[in-house]
């Protein structure tokens, strides 16, 4: 697969704040890029050197292939939505879009995607007003379209549903995942949930650093595929014991009580997953409890990005 | 939000050759269509047919306003349409009307904004000063000229001199580029629109205050266009120590700005 976004060693140093450190990443084209980290982890910085606004400090960075610089070549691959999208308020909806059209080569097809991206971006109706007259949640959506209408390699949002209201955070979750395979969306949030809706892959930065970069799917999985979450009725204080015991079984904890369910936490070794589910069934048949789950624990990315964190500061 | 997909196959890349100017034109568009829908063109307007068509009024003034015994000035059309042009009132027009091109712009956000397309920071600049000069020079130095010829000639009775008017106009324009890109190029590194202004007026006030102790630099200083125009519209001799002076202040802030530009982060 290859890349829309590669970066080496990417480093921004502000006078007294070391911004991004080291940042290597690549985003494999047609993928939804989620880019976690909390405030002030360097995400903006690092989207706002990509679209050329910042200039690192050293490493480098590729969009499509083309080398980020200052002249702006570059940017005929991109669409940048900003934290918070600003445009000319003289300027209509309609015009704004064309205003960022035409600093891509003309084609006859142009007006007719303007009038499709209004509509598809929900602001049809408001695109022949000024944009003084939008409100936040408009400008958002504006900002998409114009973020989309050069047809643009790769789309870089910089939280972009972080000031939208709940319906128009959907729309344009929505709206992002249509994206994927059309082209590449690269965004940054702090909202985890958001990210585990609509994110194929996802890095996760922390104080300027990259702390983890993976596919959505396999980042949790690395965190759950050797724990097992065991459910239980007519446990006894032996059962603990028992899981102990069994074949490929590290730990075995009692990890809450309600009723007569007992849940228990069953860390496996590496690869024994499976057998140990197995094993466990069968301790169940042998010793007359009622197995009420036996399955791989799930987190959320929430958990993961916390413990992600929490290993990075004990690790520092 | 779930409508019609739009395709969105990537598209060409532009070759290098344009990367220097690259976006210029949209640029250019973007900033006449603002002067021209904002009220800045309109006010420029204004200020300067006001200003022109006073001045070319001013013996009939002074003749009604003047002590007895005072030496009427000219009645001489031509001489009166280009009375007002040699003091500094346009260079104040301009740099009053261009002082926030690039800061205004940077605190809206949209300066960034406009970062992010496909657009060289170099035709960032130019599109601006040229955008400024081009309106500006229209309704700042074309028009006011025209409006005084015609009131000119029903004034004196008599039409202008109009191939003196007609290359004074077009020298005259000289006078503005300078001090729209002093203002373009101070506002690339400097962020608030008061520090530009002063540093503008600086420029304008600094040269005649050094004149008047160093003749020397009334010569050579840019801000002594006007009159060096006045002289060669009108076939008088003109120091070309003053064209020259002009074309290297000209060439540095060019460079200076793009220089400046090219470094700023947003």
């Amino acid at each position: 697969m290859t890349n829309a976004i590669s970066t080496r060693a990417l480093t921004k140093h502000y006078e007294g704040v070391q911004a991004l450190t080291d940042l290597t990443l690549d985003v494999p084209a047609g993928s939804v890029y989620g880019f976690l980290g909390p405030n002030g982890a360097g995400k903006t910085t690092a989207l706002k050197v990509l679209a050329g606004l910042a200039r690192a400090t050293s490493g480098s960075a590729t969009i499509n292939g083309i080398p980020v610089s200052a002249a702006g070549l570059h940017r005929s691959q991109l669409g940048y939505l900003a934290q918070d999208p600003r445009f000319y308020g003289w300027m209509t909806g309609r015009e704004t879009l064309r205003y960022v059209a035409r600093f891509r080569p003309s084609d006859s097809e142009r007006e007719q995607r303007i009038t499709k991206l209004l509509e598809r971006v929900g602001i049809a109706d408001a695109g022949d007003r000024p944009t003084s007259t939008y409100s936040g949640g408009m400008r958002q959506r504006l900002g998409i379209a114009q973020a989309l209408v050069g047809r643009p390699a790769v789309i870089l949002l910089d939280e972009p549903v972080s000031a939208l209201d709940p319906i128009g955070r959907k729309h344009v979750l929505e709206l992002m995942q249509e994206l994927k395979g059309e082209t590449t969306v690269f965004y940054s949030t702090h909202i985890l949930d958001d990210v585990q809706r609509v994110s194929d892959h996802v890095a996760i930065l922390d104080h300027g650093r990259l702390v983890k970069a993976a596919p959505t799917e396999v980042l949790l999985a690395s965190f759950t595929h050797n724990m097992l979450r065991v459910v239980v009725a007519g446990a006894t204080s032996e059962t603990e014991g028992a899981l102990r015991t069994l074949p490929g079984v590290t730990a075995a904890t009692l990890a809450s009580r309600e009723g007569d369910a007992s849940t228990y936490e069953v860390t496996t070794v590496e690869g024994a997953g499976a057998d140990v589910q197995r094993a466990i069934t069968r301790l169940a048949v042998d010793t007359g409890l009622t197995l009420i789950s036996n399955a791989a624990e799930t987190l959320d990315l929430e958990t993961v990005f916390l413990r992600l964190i929490d290993q990075k500061e004990v690790a520092a | 939000m779930t409508g019609e997909s739009v395709a969105l196959d990537p598209i060409a890349i532009p070759t290098r050759s344009r990367t220097p100017f690259l976006g210029f034109r949209n640029v250019f568009r973007k900033e006449a269509m603002e002067w021209l829908r904002g009220r800045g063109a309109l006010v420029v307007g204004i200020v300067s047919i006001g200003l022109a068509v006073f001045t070319t009024l001013l013996p009939f003034l002074q003749a009604a306003t003047a002590p007895a015994g005072t030496p009427p000035l000219s009645r001489d059309p031509t001489v009166n349409v280009l009375l007002g042009w040699n003091g500094q009132s346009t260079a104040i027009v301009a740099l009053l009307a261009t002082m926030g091109l690039i800061s205004t712009e940077r605190d809206r956000g949209t300066l960034a904004w406009s970062l992010t397309n496909p657009v060289s920071p170099t035709s960032i600049i130019a599109g601006k000063f040229a955008a400024a000069l081009l309106v500006f020079g229209a309704v700042g130095v074309v028009v006011p000229l025209a409006v005084s010829v015609v009131v000119a000639a029903f004034a004196y009775g008599a039409l202008p001199d109009l191939a003196v008017v007609g290359r004074f106009t077009v020298l005259y324009l000289m006078v503005p580029a300078f001090f729209i890109a002093v203002m373009v190029a101070v506002g690339t590194g400097v962020k608030a629109t008061a520090g530009i202004a002063a540093i503008g007026f600086l420029v304008l006030l600094a040269p005649p205050l050094l004149g008047a102790v160093l003749p020397v630099v009334n010569e050579i200083s840019p801000t002594s266009i006007a009159r060096w125009v006045s002289a060669t519209a009108t076939g008088q001799a003109a120091s070309t120590l003053t064209l020259v002076g002009w074309v290297l202040s000209m060439t540095a802030l060019a460079i200076g700005g793009k220089l400046v530009f090219d470094r700023q982060e947003f």
